[in-house]
């Protein structure tokens, strides 16, 4: 009786584990998701590593100035190195549309760094753009003069980063 | 005579619409799939995709669910923000698809920039949990 007992509670042990429900740490394409604590730690390890500079006078923000979300969330992987590397090409890009009619030099060299927002994580990882949209829409018209796109994306997408 | 100048006619208004129609309106349908959680928490994937100024479907083509409740719950990011940029979509049952609206003031024009994944499902504790999903985003 007591051995039948101990039978069920490892046979409903085994259906609960493999189940996966209310697993704190589920998997999104098989990588783990992130608390905010996590999130934030993964954010302070990209700055730390951070390879490029950032426009004279810029600074990474503390993880603590992260954009808080308004309920509990978790976040993919990713999500803060994300962050990093948006906060670094809307810097660049905010410097060379202030500087590109005003300063040749500064705007050249911000143009230099806009160009590399391709070899980012963010964009060779995480940024899906199979009709790359990037170079064709954004990037190549601004070179040329035509603002407009590049511009709406700053507007647009860079209120971290700006 | 008159079959040239339907000819031209034709031409014109063909380049007219090739010239309305600008590369920047194409946007493109994306098969997307995941994993929510089961506790009912937000999920923000971390995968962005461009956008052109347009409208943004969202399909769920493989259902969550658990213990036979059935439905998902999905919004846009925006700007590197954490809080949500559109309205949420409830999706219901084993597949449905929602047009995605601006938070701000309904309008279902998305301005262009770059979007991302939020979603969640129920908060259910259950031996029959199904939290992977797939379906597509028009974006």
């Amino acid at each position: 009786m007591r051995a039948r007992r101990l039978l069920g509670s490892l046979v409903f042990g085994l259906l609960v584990l493999s189940s996966g429900c209310g697993s704190p740490a589920p998997s999104v394409g098989g990588k783990s998701l992130m608390t905010e604590a996590e999130r934030r730690a993964e954010y302070q390890e990209a700055v730390a590593g951070y390879a490029w500079p950032l426009p004279p006078g810029r600074r990474f923000p503390p993880p603590s100035a992260l954009p808080a979300p308004e309920e509990p969330t978790l976040y993919e992987v990713g999500e803060g190195a994300n962050q990093v590397d948006t906060f670094w090409i809307c810097s660049w890009m905010g410097a060379w549309l202030s500087t590109r009619l005003s300063d040749p030099a500064a705007a050249r060299q911000a143009w230099s760094w806009v160009e590399k927002a391709d070899r980012t994580d963010l964009h060779t990882k995480r940024y899906y753009d199979p009709r790359d949209v990037w170079h064709r829409e954004i990037l190549a018209p601004a070179r040329t003069g035509r603002i407009e796109a590049f511009q709406e994306f700053y507007d647009t997408s860079c209120g971290w980063g700006r | 005579m008159r079959f040239i100048s339907t000819v031209a006619a034709t031409l014109a208004v063909a380049v007219s619409v090739l010239v309305a129609v600008p590369a920047a309106q194409a946007n493109q349908l994306y098969n997307v799939s995941g994993t929510l959680n089961t506790s009912g928490t937000l999920v923000q994937y971390s995968t962005w995709r461009p956008h052109s100024s347009g409208v943004s479907d969202f399909t769920i083509t493989n259902q969550v669910g658990c213990n036979g409740n059935r439905w998902s719950r999905w919004g846009l990011r925006k700007d590197g923000s954490s809080s949500q940029y559109t309205q949420s979509i409830q999706i219901n049952g084993e597949s449905g698809n929602g047009r995605f609206r601006r938070a701000s003031d309904g309008s279902t024009t998305l301005p262009s920039g770059q979007y991302a994944i939020n979603g969640r499902m129920a908060n259910e504790t259950g031996h029959f949990c199904d939290n992977a999903w797939a379906g597509s985003i028009w974006l």
